[in-house]
């Protein structure tokens, strides 16, 4: 009874303290803010709680030499400013055109101060709702029929304050120091408080425990001034620009590997940081020992005491002392904050530092619970941007879109368009979109075909590994397949141990497509909607299961995929033969031919020339045709003066054959690269 | 083919009847007989002979007996005689005394006993031919058992010479005698090992031996240069006989890729003696290192099979299309050569492994080449627009008239003429630059025109401008009135359709005639005077003051059709008089 009594009065004091919003986002870092910017636009009922003052407070303190390593890349020969955002990995993604980061600084390589300060103008000028200096410390569930998800998220801020949201966005980032415990730790400095001043390294020996972006950009600072740094990891280093993933080792903070590999002067090594153990000595220098040489004695002991690996192999490598060890092994997820309830779970294998969540973001615990920004990454996790600003201000919009449609009965955003615009709307969508550039293989393009392929839905950015929810996700309905537009890179060409310079690798002809190594566009095709199962057990590595036909654009030197003959063209033969349909332009020439001697007219001349919007063409256009001998001059004798007499037999016969799609049988479209 | 086949059976049948007809005829004369002195003193140092003691005329002649007979002809090929000793009664001569004289035989090499066979191995000529080379070769060919002898004989031979490596399910029988007669001839060159274990040919290699017939490989130690790795191995794919083996090493003696700069006609190689084709690969000086490498490994996958020759076409003068880069000759006389254009290197393995598929291939090839053509087909421009536009696109066009706009100048733009047309198009996109060209002579016609500015956007260039101005598809053309409405143009693009439609939609629709003299004028197709070069449909409305509620109507129509026809409206007092 007392129990009851005391659960009851909580409750009761509960529900009158809890302040109520539709959507509660922690976090006011990059991802919260582009959350909070989509839900603001939506009209939403939402709030953002940051625990520091500001907004980015990571990046007030990280990365700790200042340099951010994503490009901001101020001139591209483009205005188009979706092209642009490409190169533009700092900017969030507004309807405000000041609001770009190029705007805030020249440096291709910009400082994180400028991140902080761009943040804050994110916030400010768009006036998002945020409630600073609000620590959520515990998250738990009230389970509730009304709910949208069946419970509502309780959040509990430092001040014992409550708050109550239908719908929760986790968009804290990864900022949990990863720590590893051996024998003699203690003497390991972190990277998030180490010096960054140079000169405190003045002719010392340095030690760097792991091997990412940070463990890089700290040995580069000091580089000049140590007598020499050894790096130790688990694994081997990873090249971003070998694997194609920005979160590996970018060029730009790759100094050390000059000096080991011209001069062996600082060096790289693998092994298990388990295994080890710091020993200190008289004279506070450290030595590198491993764990089970102390394991029957007390750390304490004194050096002389302590087996040191050196004492039975003379060579050993890491035997000259240290005057300091810092650890730089990257950040985890704060999962202390969730109730059991919420069952945040950590990810498996090198995905654990992450939370699980399923390919549409949602949380694998708790309905109604997504993760935003870089704790998402465990989606596209060493393949794609997902971890990162220019890539989850993608996702996070997809995400918003899901919501809308799950919560609000708003569609995924889709625009219409006759079936003769299908091959433009692609080549359009692969020549400028960001979405599909920067997270290539999980945002795709849907193009949705409508009754008899005279007219099709193009649905943006939508994450594919949902593909086979796509109905019950966006509120469109897909009866009669559909295109899905997706760029790649080729299957085996990134790694860490491959050669990406080799001697031919990109191909150039439309043919070979199917080979391009680059990133590319890609375009499936199927007759129905996947099923979850076919998702399920698609191999692994493949963003999407086997398709009733592919398309592989081939890839391009300039990332232009406008040409006529090597990329639109092949491109329109595919999707014609998908449909079974004539997609070609034609002259109202052509078409008024046709009206006489054809039953049905192809599309362009059903929707245009039939609706009296045919394309006349100049003079100087409808002759290039006909010397083309793809069009009937009947119409242009007044100057055919110079034309031959059997151009007219040829252009004749040309035309008249009646235009029939050669309907292949569609696995010969089917061009899996590994068979 | 057919040919062919006839003379290998030709060829066997010669052989059978050697086989067949020659040791019975000899067998009486080879056979010698003498007596335990005789045999003893005739023994000379180096020959080898094989005895046998007879204590007496045996009453029954054993069976064994009559096989080492049969076999006195082979073996005197070898160089051993054979020779019954005959023990005389008394004798008590070592040899001749023993109890078990009659179960065995005796190898001799000078006066040396080699070894004593017992009679039961020595069950046919087969076994014995195998057993006495066996014991007589026994540093040319090395017994193993186990896989680690064999890589010791196979270290030892690397970079020296080649190994024959032979399994037979038992001693004794006609494959074991094939190999050793193969030895005797070729034991000088390879080395021969020979195993009798079936595990030991698991564990060599093929991955499912078949452990109840005799293999034969042929291993590459000569060549082989990593110590870590096993030699490259060749199996013989036939039936183990003396003539199949001693093929197969001429075979594996042959150099691996011929090289050849005359007439292929006229290139004969071991193997197309043999009975093998021949394959050229078409080479020319600038990929001569490139084709070298195909030519290697095709014949390293078609080694026993056929021979590799690389023919230089810069050497040869060929009559054959450039694109071949195969050749094939066949051993049979009189067949030319036919030249293939193959696609890898697994069709030209293909091409000989299966003979049947030559013919196949060739009738693919023919279809390929249809398929080519329709390749070929899919990949020429068949749509006359943007064909018409690439082939037009080094013609600068006039577009000095037009002005460009862009995301920034485009609302100040709007605002600076009474009525400006933007065409939304894409620089990329054929059907808007045909529009566009189209537009360029639109610029031209109006030139000079008051109140209308031609301009553009390039929608590849600011996208967020046409989705702004509500652009889905390029090309479009709109036009803006000032601080007004805008219109979306919905007409053929055609230069003259839109001239007019500009002009038209210049003049308010309906147009207000306030006189009768206007309204007269106007159905002339004089007033306005403006259009009156532009053909086009004009319609008169004539309301009553009344009938505000008709008028009314009248507008909105004209508002829809403002640019395709004019309409006039007249509503002054006297109007019913009209």
């Amino acid at each position: 009874l007392g129990l009851a009594l005391y659960a009851g009065s909580l409750c009761t004091a509960g529900t009158a303290a809890f302040l109520y919003h539709d959507y509660c986002v922690i976090g006011a870092g990059p991802s919260g803010l582009q959350a909070a910017y989509f839900l603001q636009q939506a009209g939403r009922d939402y709030i953002v709680f940051e625990r520091s003052h500001a907004p980015g407070s990571f990046f007030a303190l990280y990365p700790r030499h200042r340099k951010l390593i994503s490009i901001n890349k101020r001139y591209t020969g483009k205005s188009n400013s979706e092209f642009n955002l490409r190169h533009d990995w700092n900017s969030l993604l507004s309807h405000n055109r000041r609001l770009l980061f190029q705007h805030y600084s020249h440096d291709f390589f910009p400082d994180a101060d400028t991140m902080v300060r761009y943040l804050e103008d994110f916030a400010s000028q768009l006036e998002l709702r945020i409630q600073y200096n609000t620590a959520i410390v515990h998250v738990m569930l009230e389970r509730d029929e009304r709910a949208w998800n069946g419970h509502y998220f309780l959040l509990t801020d430092q001040d014992r304050q409550n708050y109550k949201c239908s719908s929760l966005l986790v968009a804290t980032g990864m900022w949990v120091p990863n720590v590893v415990n051996f024998p003699g730790s203690e003497y390991v400095e972190g990277y998030e408080t180490v010096s960054i001043n140079p000169e405190d390294f003045a002719g010392q020996t340095v030690l760097i425990l792991g091997r990412g972006n940070s463990a890089f950009e700290t040995a580069e600072n000091i580089l000049g001034v140590t007598n020499f740094i050894h790096m130790v990891s688990r694994s081997r280093v990873r090249l971003s620009w070998a694997t194609h993933y920005v979160g590996d080792l970018r060029a730009i903070n790759n100094g050390l590997l000059d000096t080991y590999q011209l001069k062996s002067l600082d060096g790289l090594l693998e092994g298990d940081l388990e295994d080890l153990a710091i020993v200190k000595d008289k004279k506070g220098k450290l030595h590198i020992t491993l764990r089970f040489y102390l394991e029957d004695r007390n750390t304490s002991a004194s050096i002389d005491s302590v087996t040191l690996p050196q004492d039975e192999l003379d060579n050993f490598a890491t035997r000259a002392p240290y005057d300091r060890v810092i650890r730089c092994l990257g950040w985890k997820f704060d999962f202390s904050i969730y109730n059991r309830s919420l069952r945040m779970m950590p990810g498996k294998g090198n995905k654990k530092k992450y939370p699980q969540i399923k390919p549409s973001y949602e949380s694998r615990g708790t309905r109604g619970l997504f993760v935003l920004g870089t704790a998402s990454h465990s989606v596209d996790f060493r393949m794609s941007a997902g971890g990162f600003i220019h890539g989850f201000r993608y996702t996070t919009r997809a995400v918003h879109r899901l919501l809308e449609n799950r919560h609000h009965g708003v569609p995924w955003p889709s625009t219409a368009h006759p079936i003769t615009q299908l091959t433009n709307s692609i080549i359009k969508r692969v020549n400028e979109a960001s979405g599909l550039y920067q997270m290539f293989s999980v945002l795709a393009d849907i193009i949705l075909l409508r009754d008899f392929f005279t007219a099709f839905e193009y649905l943006e950015e939508y994450p594919v590994g949902v593909l086979a929810e796509l109905e019950t996700q966006t509120g469109r309905k897909a009866p009669n397949g559909l295109f899905v537009v997706i760029m790649e890179y080729g299957r085996n060409f990134s790694g860490a141990d491959k050669d990406v310079f080799y001697y031919n690798r990109a191909v150039g002809e439309a043919q070979h497509a199917w080979q391009s190594n680059f990133l590319h566009p890609v375009i499936y095709y199927y007759k129905r909607l996947p099923t979850e199962r076919e998702m399920r057990v698609r191999p692994p590595d493949w963003p999407l299961p086997r398709p009733d036909a592919v398309h592989h654009i081939v890839e391009d030197f300039l990332t232009d995929w406008t040409a006529p003959n090597a990329h639109i063209l092949p491109l329109r033969r595919f999707l014609e033969n998908c449909l079974s349909t004539d997609l070609r332009n034609f002259f109202a020439e052509s078409c008024f031919l046709f009206a006489f001697t054809r039953q049905k007219l192809p599309p362009f001349c059903q929707l245009g020339y039939v609706g009296m919007q045919g394309l006349l063409g100049s003079q100087g256009l409808r002759r290039r045709a006909v010397e083309a001998g793809l069009l009937e001059d009947y119409a242009l004798t007044d100057f055919s003066g110079d034309r031959t007499p059997d151009g007219h037999e040829g252009s004749q016969d040309q035309l008249l054959r009646d235009h029939e799609i050669p309907v292949r049988p569609l696995q010969h479209l089917v061009n899996a690269k590994d068979e | 083919m057919s040919a062919q086949k006839d003379r290998w059976i030709c060829s066997f049948s010669i052989l059978l009847f050697c086989a067949s007809s020659v040791p019975t005829r000899g067998s009486a004369r080879l056979l010698q007989e003498l007596s335990p002195q005789e045999y003893f003193s005739s023994l000379q140092a180096g020959r080898a002979s094989l005895a046998y003691f007879s204590p007496n005329v045996s009453p029954g002649a054993q069976p064994f007996l009559e096989q080492i007979q049969n076999s006195a002809e082979t073996l005197q090929d070898y160089g051993i005689s054979v020779v019954k000793v005959n023990c005389p009664k008394e004798d008590v001569s070592r040899y001749c005394r023993r109890e078990d004289a009659l179960r065995k035989a005796y190898l001799f090499r000078g006066n040396v006993l080699i070894r004593e066979f017992p009679t039961d191995a020595l069950f046919d000529v087969n076994s014995i031919v195998a057993n006495i080379l066996f014991a007589l070769l026994f540093n040319e060919v090395k017994y193993v058992e186990t896989l680690a002898d064999l890589q010791n004989i196979e270290n030892a031979l690397k970079g020296r010479s080649n190994m024959v490596f032979a399994y037979v399910p038992a001693t004794g029988t006609a494959e074991h005698r094939a190999v050793m007669e193969a030895a005797f001839a070729y034991g000088t060159v390879h080395q021969f090992v020979l195993t009798t274990e079936a595990t030991l040919l698991k564990e060599v290699g093929s991955d499912e031996p078949d452990v109840s017939s005799a293999q034969l490989l042929f291993c590459h130690c000569q060549r082989a240069t990593d110590p870590e790795q096993p030699c490259r191995r060749t199996a013989m794919g036939q039936a183990l006989t003396l003539l199949n083996i001693h093929r197969h090493l001429k075979l594996m003696g042959a150099p691996l890729v011929t090289e050849v700069a005359e007439d292929p006609e006229k290139v004969s190689t071991v193997h197309l003696q043999l009975g093998l084709p021949l394959v050229f690969i078409l080479s020319q000086k600038e990929t001569y290192e490139a084709d070298r490498r195909t030519a290697e490994f095709v014949a390293w996958q078609l080694l026993g099979k056929a021979g590799v020759a690389l023919l230089s076409r810069d050497r040869v003068d060929l009559n054959v299309l450039l694109r071949s880069n195969v050749a094939i000759k066949t051993p049979d006389e009189g067949v030319p050569i036919k030249y293939l254009v193959l696609e890898d290197t697994d069709e030209v393995i293909t091409l000989v492994e299966d003979k049947n598929k030559v013919e196949q291939i060739q009738e693919e090839e023919e279809e390929e080449d249809e398929d080519e053509k329709e390749n070929n087909n899919q990949d020429i421009q068949d749509d006359q627009v943007v064909e018409a536009v690439s082939r037009d696109k080094k013609r600068e066009l006039p577009l000095e008239q037009i002005l460009v706009l862009t995301e920034e100048t485009f609302r100040s733009a709007l605002l600076e003429t009474a009525r400006t047309v933007v065409l939304f198009y894409a620089s990329w996109e054929a059907v808007s630059l045909a529009v566009l060209q189209s537009y360029t002579e639109v610029a031209d016609h109006l030139k000079g025109t008051q109140g209308v500015l031609l301009s553009r956007v390039n929608c590849w260039d600011w996208p967020g401008l046409c989705t702004t101005e509500n652009v889905t598809q390029v090309p479009t053309v709109k036009i803006y009135e000032k601080e007004e409405r805008s219109v979306m143009y919905n007409g053929m693009w055609g230069t003259e359709e839109l001239t007019s439609f500009i002009m038209l939609s210049r003049v308010s629709c309906p147009l207000k005639l306030t006189t009768v003299d206007e309204a007269e004028g106007y159905l002339r197709g004089e007033f306005p005077s403006e259009l009156s070069s532009y053909h086009h449909t004009s319609l008169l409305g004539v309301f009553s003051t009344a009938t505000s509620e008709a008028r009314e109507a009248f507008e909105e129509a004209g508002n829809i059709l403002s640019g395709h026809v004019t309409m006039g409206m007249y509503f002054e007092d006297d109007a019913l008089a009209m």
